[in-house]
């Protein structure tokens, strides 16, 4: 054979259709995988229960919910967003005007290393579903489909890649804008710049 | 090699949208384009491309090594003498590269004739690794194609593996991907290969390369304040090397996809090179620097070093000028190439983009146009494999 064997089509997919993410295809938890990672339902539970880390709280919050308008499923209708997640759980995304699920809750990695109990750099929106149509309905799930079990539970087992490391900064940027400046003078100049404009060849 | 007409898949433009191939039509122009694929033998894939691929990248690879030894060819190859070294030493570290795209003309019955090399920043990577393959499963499934029908395409399989290799090596590491801002298309294809990179366990990140900033300590950053300090770009070396960071390159730790050592085959000194390096390849086409005594061409092609596009190129026949196209490039040289004519199937030119992922023959794009010169807005189609 010549070509790729298999393509895990899920992976692929931009737009997620959740009738064909069932549990069926997601990454259960395994017996021997002890909960790593906490689940706090809304800032202030978060909060409550850190009581010195109200800050860190607020930043893992964010975050979770600046990556839930990167990487939800959006829905051109309320109602087919309503109809996969309940009547009352979507919300109209910002820049796009389609549907996306509610935030219901978000997810901390416990910290690998042990001189802090929850590491809030790493922190994932989690959404879940209350409609009757729904394979999902009442499991946590991230935003790339993954189910992580029942959303009465408070923590989970999640894999180490299912959070990004947080690369290291700078402390600061002094300018931008030094690189970019040719393919502008040069696609100003053809003929087709006002639409074109990519360097590939 | 056959152009074999076929039924459009009815729901392509759905599954198209489903998977983010947001480029399929370009200014107002199909750009994929399913109403007939190219069928090959197997024996034209691997005896015609594959293996002639693999030997013209050796033979590429050649080249570089001449080039960073001589300041003349640096010279002939518009590297800047500030990054000479730069270049050089990133070659003989054996930075590691990802991909690159030879450019063939093929018919079917004679050798493939390399036209150039797109070895920094090839596109119609998505359509080819993805997109082409998900059509021929699709066809197959629903009794369109032949069961044993196959494609000369591993790229999505041998770039994760690729990617697998390269996060080994760098222990964990965010890969940062950049290109353009305002092109579908160039982001498209640096999606996929962060898709690509993910599915091998690798953290990415994004920016544009217009947002690409500078820390007070030399590192490029992200719009974040992230220190950059590995990064896939889709954006040329030729600009880079020029524009206002292009010194910061110098003394950063930045590694880089592709690697500087690929800015020299990038580039259409390359041709010449190889014609003077292993004359009468039967892969190869006469070429020549513009100033090399003993030209004996009376049809040719004239292109400058740096042209993108099919911009900028000059075709004669019996030493007239036949075709010109206007463009924004050949102050930095030209090169004047034989002039073979891109097979006629139907009323299309057609093109063979051979990929090599990590070095090694990955597959074949197939490009079609209605002038023989390919441009941006050629039409790709899908491919198929029967014996």
């Amino acid at each position: 054979m010549k070509r790729t064997r298999f393509i895990n089509l899920e992976v692929m997919r931009k737009v997620t259709t959740f009738g064909s993410i069932g549990l069926g295809t997601s990454l259960l938890v395994g017996c021997s995988d002890q909960p790593n990672a906490v689940v706090y339902r809304s800032l202030d539970e978060c909060k409550s229960a850190n009581p010195n880390y109200e800050s860190q709280c607020e930043f893992a919050y964010q975050k979770a919910l600046k990556s839930l308008y990167k990487t939800a499923p959006q829905y051109a209708g309320l109602a087919d967003c309503e109809y996969e997640f309940g009547y009352g759980q979507c919300i109209q995304h910002s820049k796009s005007d389609n549907w996306i699920p509610l935030m219901a809750g978000f997810v901390l990695a416990k910290a690998l290393d042990n001189d802090r109990d929850i590491d809030f750099r790493y922190s994932r929106p989690l959404i879940t579903s209350y409609s009757p149509y729904s394979d999902i309905r009442d499991h946590w799930m991230t935003t790339d489909g993954r189910t992580y079990g029942s959303r009465y539970n408070k923590s989970v087992y999640v894999s180490k890649d299912s959070f990004k490391k947080e690369p290291p900064k700078v402390t600061r940027t002094i300018s931008r804008g030094g690189f970019g400046s040719k393919a502008k003078a040069t696609s100003s100049w053809s003929s087709r710049s006002s639409s074109s404009g990519g360097w590939g060849g | 090699m056959l152009r074999i007409p076929i039924k459009e898949r009815a729901d392509w433009r759905k599954r198209a949208e489903e998977f983010g191939f947001k480029f399929h039509t370009m200014y107002g122009e199909p750009y994929w384009d399913e109403t007939a694929y190219y069928q090959f033998t197997l024996r034209q894939i691997e005896q015609d491309i594959e293996d002639p691929t693999a030997e013209i990248h050796e033979m590429c690879l050649a080249v570089v090594d001449k080039v960073i030894r001589s300041e003349e060819l640096m010279e002939r190859f518009c590297i800047p003498e500030t990054h000479w070294d730069f270049v050089a030493s990133s070659w003989q570290r054996k930075d590691a590269c990802l991909y690159s795209r030879l450019d063939f003309a093929y018919n079917g019955k004679s050798e493939a004739k390399l036209y150039e090399n797109n070895a920094d920043t090839p596109t119609s990577l998505y359509e080819t690794g993805f997109w082409q393959w998900l059509w021929l499963e699709e066809c197959v499934n629903k009794g369109k194609l032949p069961r044993q029908s196959d494609q000369f395409n591993s790229l999505q399989e041998k770039l994760i593996t690729r990617f697998v290799q390269l996060a080994k090596e760098r222990a964990g590491s965010p890969l940062f991907f950049s290109c353009s801002k305002d092109t579908d298309e160039d982001r498209g294809t640096v999606q996929y290969l962060q898709d690509c990179a993910e599915q091998a366990g690798i953290d990415t990140f994004f920016v544009y390369v217009e947002d690409i900033g500078l820390s007070d300590e030399g590192d490029f950053t992200d719009l974040e304040d992230h220190a950059v300090r590995w990064m896939f770009k889709l954006y040329p070396w030729e600009f880079m090397l020029r524009e206002e960071y292009a010194p910061y390159l110098l003394n950063n730790k930045t590694a880089w996809l592709e690697p500087p050592w690929k800015a020299i085959l990038s580039n259409k000194a390359l041709l010449p090179m190889l014609w003077r390096l292993f004359p009468n390849h039967p892969n190869l086409l006469p070429s020549y620097f513009e100033d090399d005594k003993n030209i004996d061409l009376q049809d040719y092609v004239i292109k400058p070093i740096f042209s993108r596009e099919g911009s900028n190129v000059e075709v004669y026949q019996n030493g007239q000028q036949t075709t010109f196209i206007d463009g924004p490039y050949g102050e930095e040289g030209k090169i004047i190439q034989a002039y073979y004519p891109l097979p006629k199937f139907g009323e299309s030119y057609t093109l063979i983009g051979s990929w090599l992922i990590n070095e090694e023959p990955a597959g074949i794009s197939v490009r079609e146009d209605s002038s023989l010169v390919t441009q941006d807005l050629s039409r790709y189609l899908p491919h198929i494999i029967l014996s």
